[in-house]
């Protein structure tokens, strides 16, 4: 579950990203955020990853208010979140099966369930026959599936992607979106930015506006 | 292993593509990594080792630049204290040999020089008396001063008896000293009491400066250290910039990214305090023979003292610390400037 409560966020140099919003994603529920760019889509992300924090408001997360979470808190926060962007910031010098293992090594998980669980993850979005590949060996559709298995591989309670789409073509787009909805299935809650109208309109799912940083549509 | 087998339901289809020098290399962490579920700060640890000592060889010449930058600040120290361990060591020597020599009138027979030494040695602010012969003391004139010939031509022979007084008193206490002169002076078989300390105590004193300078030098060389550590440290995390940005976003913490790093630093000590350890010991060997020599020449056994099983460890521990501080100091800054 995520919630916004009044939240603003105010950069240095006066530019108010977030201006009140106040939204309520349910536990397992996949919402999309769309707006132009510089909505603050982006902002709101980096307010639950705890990239940034806020400056007005509180954001809960899975019954955590984020506002009160100590600094120390922050990587066991993040090892909740599966985040993906849209630029995969892979690691080149590391094979494809490394890349995906880089959460689970963070979290000390022993070499055997590693194993299985990056299998398992390279398995789901499809590149399982590449894990001994180098990153730079994939295309970009490929590269961005490889960041999602890298993002699910520690099986998170929140997904959250930033243009995952932003830099593939449509029917790539449309696969990486169907490939959300399948891990939405198992019952993760996932908030996917996106400005790409036509795609999001391909999915019954919800969709949350944003307008020079207010909240100015609530569609399910 | 058992990430070769396929299981079931799995979409993949062979030929595997041929692997490449990253999964060989991946192969291999795997194979190494610490086992056991309660293993997982061990892992951490090996991990962050092994990841350290790869960024170290994956730059060999700078990493080499380092270390000798890092061997050269160790080394100049430890010379320096070999020095001073040195001059202490033949002060010391000295220190005890210090001495009133009692030149004895003409007139005084070796039965009474001798009776005199006697009387001295049972004296309690006297250790010890050593009587030379005017025949021993011509002789030894004769060898040492390559006068021999010129000696030939005095009808008799010119030197007094002389006895070597080598006190109890604090070699340090010059007026307990002077007040024990003054009383052998006094004494009417002695012709001249002659106690030479001003040396001695200019000796002391080259010392003491040694001593200090080498502490001083030893601070700088200290920062030295860990200005060179911290510089390297700050260079290869900028270019890991994105490697630590990745790994902060999905969950490391701070002392998950600092650990290789650490790490990277403690090599570098430890390889730079190896290297000024190799440095000193063969300095030493080199210098060993002509100081032996030179020690020989004047009748002394005394031989070059160089760094002991204890001060080489220090020197390596030395090494260590500032390695790690360097580092710390480096990534920690870095750290709270990523803001992440």
């Amino acid at each position: 579950m995520i919630r916004f409560e009044h939240v603003r966020k105010r950069y240095p140099g006066g530019h108010e990203a977030l201006k009140n919003v106040s939204f309520r994603l349910d536990s397992g529920e996949m919402a999309f955020l769309t707006g132009h760019s510089g909505a603050g889509k982006s902002t709101l992300l980096k307010l639950i990853a705890l990239i940034e924090r806020p400056s007005h408001g509180s954001i809960w997360v899975n019954q955590r208010n984020l506002a009160r979470l100590h600094p120390r808190d922050i990587p066991g926060h993040r090892r909740r979140l599966g985040i993906i962007f849209q630029n995969p910031t892979l690691l080149f010098d590391r094979s494809v099966y490394e890349n995906t293992a880089v959460p689970l090594r963070i979290a000390g998980c022993p070499e055997a369930e590693t194993a299985r669980r990056v299998r398992a993850a390279l398995d789901q979005v499809g590149l399982l026959d590449k894990e001994r590949l180098n990153p730079v060996a994939l295309s970009g559709g490929e590269q961005q599936r490889l960041g999602i298995a890298r993002a699910i591989v520690a099986k998170p309670e929140v997904i959250l992607a930033d243009e995952p789409t932003g830099n593939l073509d449509p029917v790539l787009s449309r696969e990486i979106m169907q490939l959300f909805q399948r891990l939405n299935q198992v019952g993760v809650t996932t908030l996917i930015a996106s400005h790409d109208l036509d795609l999001i309109r391909e999915f019954p799912n919800r969709q949350l506006t944003l307008a020079r940083g207010e909240l100015v549509g609530d569609r399910s | 292993m058992s990430r070769r087998r396929r299981r079931p339901g799995a979409t993949f289809v062979s030929p595997r593509p041929r692997a490449e020098p990253a999964a060989r290399k991946d192969r291999r962490n795997r194979r190494q990594a610490p086992r056991g579920r309660g293993g997982s700060i061990a892992r951490h640890h090996w991990q962050a080792l092994r990841s350290a000592m790869h960024r170290l060889v994956k730059t060999p010449l700078a990493t080499l630049m380092t270390v000798m930058v890092i061997a050269v600040a160790l080394s100049l120290p430890a010379a320096l204290q070999i020095v001073v361990k040195n001059a202490h060591a033949v002060s010391g020597n000295l220190e005890h040999k210090a001495q009133i020599s009692l030149f004895l009138r003409q007139r005084v027979t070796e039965g009474q020089a001798r009776e005199l030494q006697q009387q001295l040695a049972e004296r309690s602010e006297i250790v010890a008396v050593e009587f030379i012969s005017r025949q021993q003391a011509l002789e030894e004139f004769r060898s040492l001063s390559e006068f021999g010939s010129a000696l030939d031509t005095l009808g008799e022979n010119p030197l007094p008896h002389v006895l070597l007084v080598y006190p109890r008193v604090d070699q340090h206490d010059t007026e307990q000293l002077e007040t024990l002169r003054a009383d052998l002076a006094a004494l009417p078989q002695v012709e001249l009491a002659q106690l030479d300390l001003a040396w001695l105590q200019r000796l002391f004193a080259i010392i003491e400066i040694l001593q200090r300078s080498v502490a001083f030098i030893s601070l700088f060389l200290t920062f030295a250290v860990i200005l060179v550590v911290a510089n390297t440290i700050r260079l290869m995390s900028q270019n890991y910039r994105e490697e630590i940005e990745v790994f902060k976003l999905v969950g490391a913490s701070d002392a998950y990214v600092r650990r290789p790093f650490l790490y990277s630093g403690l090599l570098y000590g430890f390889a730079g305090g190896l290297l000024a350890l190799l440095m000193v010991l063969l300095a030493t060997l080199w210098l060993s023979g002509p100081v032996n020599e030179l020690a020989r020449l004047y009748h002394s056994d005394y031989r070059l003292q160089g760094l002991d099983w204890r001060d080489g460890l220090t020197l390596l521990v030395t090494g260590l610390l500032l390695g790690f501080g360097g580092s710390w100091a480096a990534v920690s800054r870095y750290l709270r400037e990523l803001q992440l």
